[in-house]
């Protein structure tokens, strides 16, 4: 197969007890440093490693503590402007938020609404898009009226469960913001101690959860998007 | 969702954090198991894990080249971390009678008919193995067994369980690459 001609029965065999798992320290250490050095080796590996992938199928996931993504995340982007390290680039940033503005502004036919009769305080939009699934949800929160308006543009929960909608503010556990509604469009109030929560840097989250909401007041399921709240 | 999964690490690969973090809450509950069945012991599964997400950064540049499949890639590098955390101490800090017990994961008929399709020519070429041998490649993969612990749990020299486990190898690689 991807055999190279310097390589031997019995250095194959090697790669395949690495793969597995069962060499005595010294010898794991002797053979990842060949590995580095030696493609005809490192072709094989990934042959094992391929080979033995299915195996690992009957182990069945257990969700970390939330504080491990915290550490790595902490020592991976020490110096990120926010703690949880989720910025991408400013200026996307900035331009998702005039798009968003646009489209958001188009969508609800506020283009007739004087502007000395919108609300003072600050309003929000957000851009839900999983990266692993097609769901994209768009948000925008009323600072005036407390409403979060939700606009399901694609995707939905997958059979038999629900999405749920978190607010992450700063440090905080995630604060539920209810069930996301099955209709596409709909609108939740949210009370005025959660509204006081909403800042710039604070994150929406979307996660998988069972039929009604995660049953401890967490985020049991996936996380499938994270968007930041962006000031209007 | 192995695309999906290719392209999230691509992503993470180009140093897109976000991408980084989806990644992870897709795939740490099934890395995090990994480590747990090999390491036992939560805290020490948890440094493990870290380890792990900081090479997963660190190595997804190179993820591409590899023309590995996302899961395969994931899973070597948390197996090998794991393998090596608990093969550099002293050996056999826990005795295998000692160990902590490990639920019985018999499949339930369910997930029996999504993993038959999936691992069917690994399991195909292990069938044609000897029962106790297959069950050690299974139990060295999956708990991170090692020699000395495989010997114990066989009740064998371990120069014996050496000779019969590379022999299954040769011919589990007559089986799988035909």
């Amino acid at each position: 197969m991807t055999d190279g001609t310097d390589m031997t029965p019995e250095d194959d065999l090697l790669v395949a007890e690495y793969v597995l798992g069962v060499l005595p320290h010294e010898e794991r250490v002797a053979l990842a440093a060949r590995l580095e050095a030696e493609p005809a080796l490192e072709a094989r590996r990934r042959f094992w490693e391929d080979e033995f992938a299915p195996l690992g199928a009957e182990v069945e996931p257990v969700r970390p503590p939330a504080h491990v993504l915290a550490a790595v995340e902490k020592r991976l982007f020490p110096h990120a402007v926010q703690p949880r390290g989720l910025w991408g680039s400013l200026a996307f940033w900035r331009a998702a938020t005039a798009l968003l503005l646009v489209l958001v502004v188009a969508g609800l036919g506020l283009f007739s609404t004087q502007r000395a009769n919108l609300p003072v305080g600050p309003s929000y939009v957000a851009s839900l898009t999983a990266s692993a699934a097609p769901l994209q949800i768009e948000v925008l929160y009323d600072a005036g009226s407390r409403v979060l308006k939700l606009n399901r543009v694609s995707g939905g929960p997958a059979q038999g469960r629900d999405l749920q909608l978190w607010l992450i503010a700063g440090n905080e556990a995630p604060i539920s913001l209810g069930v996301v509604p099955a209709a596409t469009s709909a609108s939740l109030e949210l009370a005025s101690a959660i509204a006081a929560k909403l800042a710039p840097k604070a994150l929406l989250a979307v996660s998988d959860e069972p039929l009604g909401g995660s049953p401890t007041g967490q985020p049991t399921g996936a996380v499938l998007a994270t968007a930041p709240l962006i000031a209007m | 969702m192995p695309e999906d999964l290719s392209t999230l690490i691509q992503r993470v690969g180009l140093g897109d954090r976000q991408a980084f973090r989806t990644l992870y809450s897709l795939t740490s509950p099934k890395l995090y198991a990994v480590c747990l069945r090999v390491l036992r012991e939560r805290s020490d599964a948890e440094d493990a894990l870290q380890e792990v997400y900081i090479k997963v950064w660190h190595g997804a540049p190179r993820f591409a080249v590899t023309g590995q499949s996302p899961v395969s890639w994931l899973a070597a590098i948390a197996r090998n971390h794991a393998i090596d955390r608990i093969r550099a101490r002293k050996p056999l800090a826990v005795a295998i009678s000692d160990a902590p017990e490990i639920p019985d994961d018999g499949p339930d008929p369910e997930r029996a008919v999504l993993a038959t399709a999936e691992r069917r020519r690994i399991d195909d070429c292990l069938s044609r193995l000897k029962a106790e041998r297959a069950d050690a490649v299974r139990a060295a993969y999956v708990d991170g067994h090692s020699y000395q612990e495989l010997a114990e749990r066989f009740r064998l020299p371990l120069n014996t369980v050496r000779t019969w486990l590379r022999r299954s190898l040769l011919q589990l690689r007559e089986c799988l690459q035909q």
